[in-house]
């Protein structure tokens, strides 16, 4: 069931009155009706992998459970194996396993020796990146004595479960979500209202910016080699906006659905594409994974307090791994290790904590200095997302050549009945739009805020993709 | 709110359709709606881009002296075929003889994508493609009742981009008093060299009951044919079975025998259009 669907839009409009009128009053009976609602949204796609997050819930709440009760370190130690276990397990099992296989037949093959190992074909279940990292980081948190368990599998359910980041996020901790499923829930106006902001948000960068940038990507990307410069660098650009308006505009659907429902999600994108830094755009991109790697992968391997190789290492395992949770391929191994080639420097030199405001930029030296740092992150950012976007190492590097090497010009007319540039225009406007808004979450603010909405919905009505329906690139991860 | 969306959603609906309308005609569903009424049109050719980028209609006009229409559309099918005769008749063309281009598609009662989102603007303002789309159209319910739905339900085709060009009045490449889509180069590669028809055929076609019905009620000449194939083809006898079937069928599956004529099997190349259009007139006795 897709955010941008008919079916989901169906599917809120009963959720949403059933949870605000019978069952206002009834704290438990919201908390269940949200567990069968998020049951009902996941078991849309495939059912039977229901069974995984029954699975992973009752394993965490259980060794939750256990985790507060034990004092022995041991014993404390085993009980967060099992659950490590058990999720990466899963995790490692339908995400990894063919590739593990097919690296490994590779491998052996280059020296000669062949096996005949037919390919698992195993489906990777939505999302599951997603919960099993939220799971983790219950009995993590309860490991390390940051929290405490829940005594209610009901609300520990929902809050694995919780519809709308379920399936991508934001990664949500169980200190800040858990809580609100015991908290009584009251219909707030303003709360509700600044929901339907970001849903409407949401919307637009994701049908707008993100399924029309993806016409022109899937064009370009699938016919590099007959592309010119113009071309491959649009492409590329494109692909930047595709994934941010998609990603992002998922995050904030997600965060405006909740408050609809009384809830509150983290941030999880915060305008990366205005980054001076590689540093900075970290703290901007896929918040909520970022930190989820800072605090329990970064951190305990001694963070930045080690001496320069241990940072080094600390910094590549954690770009590494970030590049390998996105999937099971080497192109995004890739894309980690370039980033972690970017932010290297930055951490050696103690530059890495710069900029912790979002940019002001005035007429004068500075600003055209932080207009540079800007446009200098954003370039490296997308050559990376060549290789995160390529379908192999060699194609991203074929794609990279050619463009550096073609040094035409000129403007294409696709196969798509359209000019490589068209899309240009649209971007140019969204990022005026989230210029000037870029100390907010969405534009729609000040007197004008309701002709802002206005003109969003028809811009949603008017230039949204509709005909062909995508699914948002980070269900895959 | 949900309000105002229908309200916006009612308004868009009606300015684009206004737009589709009385725009200058950008395919060939459009061009077709704007004829004249009673207008002579001698002949006119019907079928997939296998009549688009096959029949040169100035070359028979100027061979023959006759006024001919190529209103062949990428990927149409029976049903769409049988659309284009209907609207022909809606506005009492004065047509002298129908040239049908069968081929396998005598298997199918489907449609054509395309046709089909041309022919949606028009869906609450004529009643031949109401009838039509009803018929072929799963979203017909939506597409009828909900404003604005059709429009972005087809944003490829009839979305924005298709609505300012029909606004600012942007021409299509194709010069509809003619239809003919002239294709370039040649074969290139092996797997275009090759095309195989269906070893069986069906029984009969509900489409071809109603054409056939259709230009007798009317007094059209009806004559359907198949286009050349290049010498990859393998017929399994197809041809001869839609024969049995067909009377007034003509078959010039084997007429160009260079595959120099080709741009894929199935279709000529500009030059092989030229020269096919010049024999259909010496072996049809136009």
């Amino acid at each position: 069931m897709l955010f941008n669907s008919f079916t989901f839009l169906i599917f809120f409009i009963v959720v949403f009155f059933v949870y605000w009128f019978p069952l206002r009053k009834k704290l438990n009976a919201q908390t269940v009706f949200i567990l069968i609602s998020s049951y009902v949204f996941y078991g849309w796609w495939d059912w039977r992998f229901l069974a995984l997050i029954v699975l992973s819930t009752l394993v965490d709440f259980y060794v939750g459970k256990q985790l507060d009760k034990q004092e022995q370190l041991q014993k404390r130690k085993w009980l967060l194996a099992l659950s490590v276990v058990v999720n990466l397990g899963l995790l490692c099992y339908f995400k990894y396993a063919g590739f593990f296989i097919e690296n490994w037949v590779i491998a052996w093959e280059s020296i000669g020796v062949s096996f005949n190992i037919k390919s698992l074909h195993i489906i990777l279940p939505v999302g599951i990146s997603f919960y099993t990292f939220q799971t983790m980081s219950y009995t993590i948190d309860i490991y390390r004595k940051q929290i405490k368990h829940t005594s209610s599998l009901i609300n520990f359910a929902a809050f694995v479960a919780f519809f709308p980041q379920l399936v991508a996020g934001p990664i949500e901790r169980a200190s800040h979500l858990l809580p609100q499923f015991g908290e009584k829930r009251v219909f707030n106006y303003g709360y509700a209202k600044s929901g339907v902001y970001l849903v409407v948000w949401g919307l637009l960068k994701k049908m707008v910016i993100a399924d029309t940038c993806a016409t022109y990507v899937n064009e370009i990307f699938d016919n590099y080699d007959n592309m010119n410069t113009l071309s491959l660098l649009l492409g590329a650009v494109y692909f930047a906006f595709q994934i941010y308006g998609d990603f992002s505009g998922y995050s904030d659907i997600a965060i405006g659905i909740s408050r609809l429902l009384g809830f509150d999600l983290k941030q999880n994108f915060n305008k990366p594409y205005f980054s001076r830094s590689i540093a900075e755009f970290w703290r901007r991109w896929h918040i909520s994974l970022s930190t989820w790697f800072r605090d329990y992968l970064y951190i305990p391997l001694g963070g930045k307090r080690v001496n320069a190789l241990l940072k080094t290492r600390n910094v590549f395992a954690v770009f590494l791994i970030s590049g390998f949770w996105h999937g099971a391929n080497w192109t995004y191994v890739s894309w980690g290790f370039l980033h972690a080639l970017y932010f290297l420097p930055l951490l050696l030199f103690n530059q890495n904590k710069k900029y912790p405001n979002q940019v002001n930029v005035g007429f004068n030296k500075h600003g055209i200095v932080n207009l540079l740092k800007i446009g200098f992150t954003f370039t490296i950012v997308v050559l990376a997302w060549v290789f995160f976007r390529a379908k192999t190492i060699s194609d991203a590097f074929a794609y990279i050549k050619r463009a550096m090497s073609n040094l035409n010009f000129s403007l294409e007319y696709l196969s798509i009945e359209r000019y490589s540039f068209e899309a240009l225009l649209l971007i140019l406007c969204f990022v005026a739009v989230e210029w000037f808004s870029r100390n907010y979450e969405h534009p729609f603010l000040g007197r004008f805020k309701l002709l802002y909405f206005t003109l969003a919905v028809l811009t949603i009505m008017v230039f949204g993709v509709y005909s062909e329906h995508r699914d948002f690139i980070y269900f895959q991860f | 709110m949900l309000v105002g969306i229908f309200a916006a959603m009612f308004i868009l609906d009606l300015i684009y359709t206004e737009v589709y309308i009385n725009s200058i005609s950008r395919n060939k569903t459009q061009y077709l709606l704007k004829l004249d009424e009673g207008e002579k049109i001698d002949y006119v050719f019907l079928g997939s881009s296998r009549v688009e980028n096959t029949i040169v209609s100035t070359k028979i006009e100027t061979l023959t002296g006759k006024r001919t229409l190529n209103l062949g559309t990428q990927s149409a099918k029976l049903e769409d075929i049988n659309l284009f005769l209907r609207l022909l008749i809606a506005k009492r063309i004065n047509l002298e003889r129908l040239f049908v281009q069968v081929d396998y598609i005598y298997d199918i009662n489907s449609n054509s994508e395309i046709v089909r989102s041309q022919a949606l603007p028009f869906i609450r303002k004529n009643k031949v493609i109401e009838d039509y789309l009803k018929k072929v159209d799963s979203n017909y319910f939506f597409n009828y009742y909900v404003p604005f739905y059709r429009y972005a339900a087809n944003d490829y085709k009839l979305g924005f981009r298709g609505f300012f060009a029909s606004l600012v009045g942007k021409e299509s490449n194709t010069d509809f008093s003619d239809g003919f889509v002239p294709l370039y180069g040649s074969i290139k590669d092996e797997i275009h060299s090759r095309y195989e028809l269906p070893k069986s055929i069906a029984g009969s076609n509900r489409n071809i009951s109603e054409i056939d019905s259709l230009c007798r009620a009317n007094d059209i000449k009806v004559t359907y044919f198949c286009a050349p194939f290049c010498s990859g083809l393998q017929a399994n006898g197809y041809l001869k079975k839609l024969k049995s079937k067909l009377p007034n069928f003509e078959d010039f599956s084997t007429l160009i025998s260079d595959d120099f004529l080709f741009q894929s099997c199935g279709h000529l190349n500009n030059h092989g259009a030229e020269v096919f259009t010049e024999q259909l007139v010496k072996q049809l006795n136009l």
